[in-house]
Formats: structure tokens, sequence, C-alpha cells
């Protein structure tokens, strides 16, 4: 018999709730790669996302026997990624984050993927020139506060609706409306002051 | 006629920073191993439980972390009975609460529940202890105060000197857990209502600092002495100021004068947590920086050119309620990390009698020393907290 997914995670949850450690790596395994590209958009450069995504499953898993209900549990870990980058960066105010690789094959292939999708992205340029591109694109999104990257990376990235992000950041949806506006026009602006 | 479509360059630029974004999803991978010190960090770290704390008649009402417009509990309540911590004053040393009733949090919650009833004070008596207007009684009985993006929560009883009372900080941005809360508590010089009648529980001399740190978000205060007190917690995310009254523990304690209990060590924090600056700038011409909190504006003269133990410089506050009769002061004191509970070495400031001008307010204050500062106004209806930090 198959278990529908949805049962499935919840199941997940619920045996993590009750301190079962092997459904919590399950959870970490499946949440580890986007939990780590979210904390990548929204810490705007200033954080190391495998620093802040350790930090954050730690809070989770400490934390997981509080959530009441487990089909909040996906909004539940965006905010906690939030907090944990918020946190993070915080911490590192006035610091410059350099990263070490200390593996340099994933660094290559960032890299390498990173070519790939400028290809994707427009065929017609050269990666470099669209590497470029986004290096600029990269400047001005960390011009932005955590809150505006956050809400951006939410709707953009994760093609969250307003209710989606209304649960994430705990606010109501009017409230969302106007911030995801204001972060729109925060990004027009920071684009434009990396053009001049 | 005028085209007002957006600049269609501008568009164009900002669809194709989308673009990018959206294919930036795809790009990286976690660091190797991260996975395997994720799982070992878990194995070194227990899990909190939803341990017994608050009242059953509370249980409906605590915060979930599950859910949309939902408060989360600065921090667990599950290790609170072993890190439980209480604001001691002189003699005010008794035992740590170990017998909790159970049921907290066991049930979900919105806040405010749907029984919770709005709250008021008493009316202020001019001249009085001016205490922080309830915001409501979560659960009919527990009185809530939402100020500067903080909610207390206290135990629904009266505070009496030197029994705990109850205290949860709950934060209703928090995007997570956030554990950590330092509470300060400093006694005002100002009258309370003993049985309707103003009494002067003369303050712990030099306007003492009490001070507890915890990273439950639910602790046990214990005020030291009767009298009007102010009681600010500061977190990673901001501050925020209260004023309760702590009556005499009998009706025929005497207001005699207290006296501040010996001082614990305590360290400067290695990271002040100042009050980020407004988005908005400060007035043309005001040289220091403007925080809002609130429906108040600070501004503050520049941090580095601030005249340390000497008259002169005056901070700037304007309000978006206008200024009513009645006492307002503002009081500035240094934040520290206490190596155990009780009193901070240093001592509260009381800024001088405000002068009203033109809808803002100016009060001079003189600041023994360059530190991280928490400045809290106060009148008869508001608190606004800020922190700057002036260290060097």
């Amino acid at each position: 018999m198959t278990v529908p997914e949805d049962t499935g995670k919840r199941g997940l949850i619920e045996r993590a709730q009750q301190g079962d450690a092997e459904a919590f790596a399950r959870l970490v395994s499946s949440h580890l790669d986007s939990s780590w590209r979210f904390v990548r958009a929204i810490g705007g450069g200033r954080v190391d996302p495998d620093d802040v995504v350790q930090e954050a499953f730690v809070m989770v898993w400490r934390d997981l026997p509080r959530l009441r209900d487990s089909d909040a549990f996906e909004p539940w870990l965006r905010a906690v990624l939030v907090h944990a980058t918020r946190h993070a960066i915080r911490a590192t105010d006035g610091v410059r984050l350099i990263r070490i690789a200390d593996d340099a094959s994933s660094d290559t292939m960032d890299r390498s993927a990173r070519i790939r999708a400028d290809a994707l992205v427009d065929p017609h340029l050269e990666p470099g020139a669209s590497l470029a591109k986004r290096d600029s694109l990269t400047r001005a999104f960390g011009r932005l506060s955590i809150d505006q990257r956050t809400i951006l990376v939410l709707h953009y990235l994760e093609g969250g609706g307003l209710e989606k992000i209304s649960e994430v950041i705990r606010r109501p949806v009017g409230t969302v409306k106007s911030r995801l506006h204001g972060a729109r026009a925060a990004l027009r602006a920071a684009l434009s002051a990396e053009d001049r | 006629m005028t085209d007002t479509r957006p600049d269609r360059d501008a568009q164009d630029a900002f669809d194709e920073a989308l673009r990018e974004l959206k294919a930036a999803r795809s790009l990286g991978i976690p660091g190797v191993g991260l996975e395997a010190r994720i799982l070992t960090r878990v194995g070194e770290t227990r899990q909190r439980r939803r341990l017994a704390f608050i009242p059953g008649s509370w249980s409906g009402f605590w915060p979930s972390t599950s859910g949309p417009a939902r408060v989360v509990a600065l921090g667990s309540i599950g290790v609170a009975a072993v890190l439980v911590a209480a604001l001691v004053g002189t003699v005010v040393l008794a035992p740590r609460a170990a017998t909790e009733t159970p049921g907290a949090g066991s049930s979900p919650a919105t806040s405010p529940g749907p029984t919770d009833a709005s709250a008021s004070n008493p009316p202020h008596v001019g001249g009085t202890c001016p205490l922080t207007p309830l915001t409501r009684l979560a659960g009919g009985s527990a009185p809530e105060v939402d100020v500067s993006g903080l909610r207390w929560r206290w135990g629904g009883v009266p505070w009496v000197a030197g029994a705990p009372e109850k205290v949860a900080w709950l934060a209703d941005n928090a995007g997570g857990p956030e554990p950590r809360i330092s509470a300060y508590a400093i006694q005002l010089d100002l009258p309370i209502l003993v049985d309707g009648r103003p009494v002067n529980f003369v303050g712990a001399a030099g306007s003492a600092i009490y001070a507890i740190t915890t990273d439950t978000g639910v602790d046990l205060l214990r005020l030291p002495s009767a009298g009007c007190w102010l009681l600010t917690a500061v977190w990673s995310q901001g501050a925020s100021s209260v004023v309760v009254a702590a009556a005499p523990p009998t009706a025929t304690a005497s207001p005699v004068p207290s006296t501040p209990g010996p001082t614990v060590p305590s360290t400067q924090l290695a990271m002040c947590p100042a009050t980020s600056p407004s988005p908005l700038p400060p007035p043309q011409g005001w040289p220091g920086p403007a925080y809002v909190d609130g429906p108040f504006r600070w501004l503050l003269p520049p941090s580095q050119t601030w005249r340390i133990g000497a008259e002169g410089d005056k901070l700037v506050l304007d309000s978006g309620l206008g200024w009513g009769a009645g006492d307002k002061r503002v009081i500035a004191f240094p934040l520290a990390q206490a190596a155990g509970i009780g009193r901070l070495r240093g001592t509260a400031v009381t800024g001088d009698t405000p002068s009203i001008s033109g809808g803002t307010m100016g009060v001079g204050i003189t600041l023994p020393a360059r530190d991280c500062w928490a400045f809290v106004y106060l009148d008869a209806g508001a608190t606004s907290t800020i922190v700057d930090d002036l260290r060097p």
C-alpha cells in the first residue's frame, strides 16, 4: 500500500516530535537543499548558509515538540530559517564574510551549475557576461533588508502566495501585500543604483 | 498626455532581475558533510518538551508555534522549570519555584484568544505610579500588555513585593523562537495606591538596577520591595518597558525606605542590542541618529560626541500622540550581563524635567559613562524604549 505523501510527511514530523532521531534525519535530508538555498538567497551574501542551516535545524529539533500542527511545519521551518539568518547577520554586523571553501569541488560545482543556468536564462549571452550581471544583481539584492529579501524570495523563488508568506512572516495578508510592494520598489531602486 | 506607465527600461531590468533570481534558485549545494554535522549536533541537543508551567486556565491561549499570525513564545517553556530565576533584592532569595501546574501550552492558540477580554488598570491618579495600560486579559484573567513589539503577560494576581510573579515575554513578530531575554527592574520614586491611598515606598537608594537573564521566555520575577517599578526587557530584536506596582507583603507594612542589596558581578555586553535607526532621516540639521519606537521618535546626540559626565546634551522626543498632562520622564540605565541574579553595579539616571515646545520634548540627561544604554520614556499612558551604544 502506498502511503500518501502528506500522510508520510506528517508521520515523519510526528515521530520526530516524539524524539525519533531517524525520522528527524529523514526530514533534514528532504529539506536540506531547499533550506540551504533559501538561506543563501535571503542572507544577501552576509552569512554562511552552512552555518545558518545547521543552527536552524538544531533549533527545529529542539522546538519541534512544541509545534502543535504538523501541517504547519513548512512555514514554521521557513520562519526558523529567517530567524536564524537574521540572528547570524546581527552577529556578523560590521564583519565582512569571506568564505573559505573547505571543499574545492563544491565551489567548482556551484560555478559550473551557475554557468549552465546562465545559458538557460539567456542563450544569447556569453556565460561570463551573464555572470557579471548576476554579480550586479547579487549586490543589489544585498542592499535590501533581510525582510525585503525574505518576502521577495518567498514570492518569486518559492512561488508562495500572499497567504503562504503571511504564515511565514506572521503578518496579515494586507501587510504582506504592502511589504511586497515596498520590497519590489526597493529592488528596483537598488538595481538602478547598481547601474549608475 | 502624460505617459504614466513605468519606465520601460527599468521594468525590463526588474523583470530580468527576477528571472535571474529564479534561475539562481537551482544553484549551489550545501557544503559537504553539512547533513552529518547537523545530525551530530542534534544528537547532542535535548528536545524541549511541553512541561507544565502555566496555570491550566491559560492553556488555551498559550502561544503556539503553529499557524499564521500566532505569537511565538520567546523561547521554550519546556526547560523553564530548571532555569527559573527571580529578581531578588536584599533579603529576597527564596527558593526557585519547583512546583508548577501542568497543562502549559497543551492546546493550539491564537492570540488573542476567544475568551480574552479587554482590560484596564484602575484610573490613574496624578502623580502616582503610571501603570502601563493593560491591553487585554488573556484567557479572561492574565493581564497582557503589548508594547514596543513585545507582549508581556503575567499571572493575574497583583504584584506583591517579595512574591514571585510569573512573567512571559511573547513576540508576535518573531520569525521563530527567540529565547534570550534580559530583564531589568528599577524602582521609581513614585507612590502607589494602597487601599485607594497614595503611599510612597521610597525607592532603593540611587535607583539600583536589578537584572536577570533568561533563555526560556518565561520566568519568575520577584520584586525586592514594595513600590512603583519600571521593568524593561531587552532581546535581540528590541527593547520594551512596562510599569507595575508591587504592593507591600502585608497590609500593615510601613513605607520604610529600602536599601539596595549587594551587587552581583556583571560584565559588559559583548554586543549592545542597539535599536536600529529609523528609516526616516532625522530632521534637517539634527546631527545625531533618529529612532522610532511606537508613536515616539527619539533624536539623540551623536554617539561619539555625547558629553559624558556633564550637562549639555539633550535628547529630543516627538510624539505622534501629542503630550498629555502629568508626569513625564526619561530614565536611562546601562545594560550589562549579570553573573547571577540581583543588583547590577551601575545605577539608573533620570533626565531633567522635560521642556515641551511645538510638539517636541527636550530632556537633558547626564550619563556617567560610555556604555550600552537603554533609554525609557514614560508617562501616564505609554512607555517607549530604545537602546543606544555609546561605547567607544
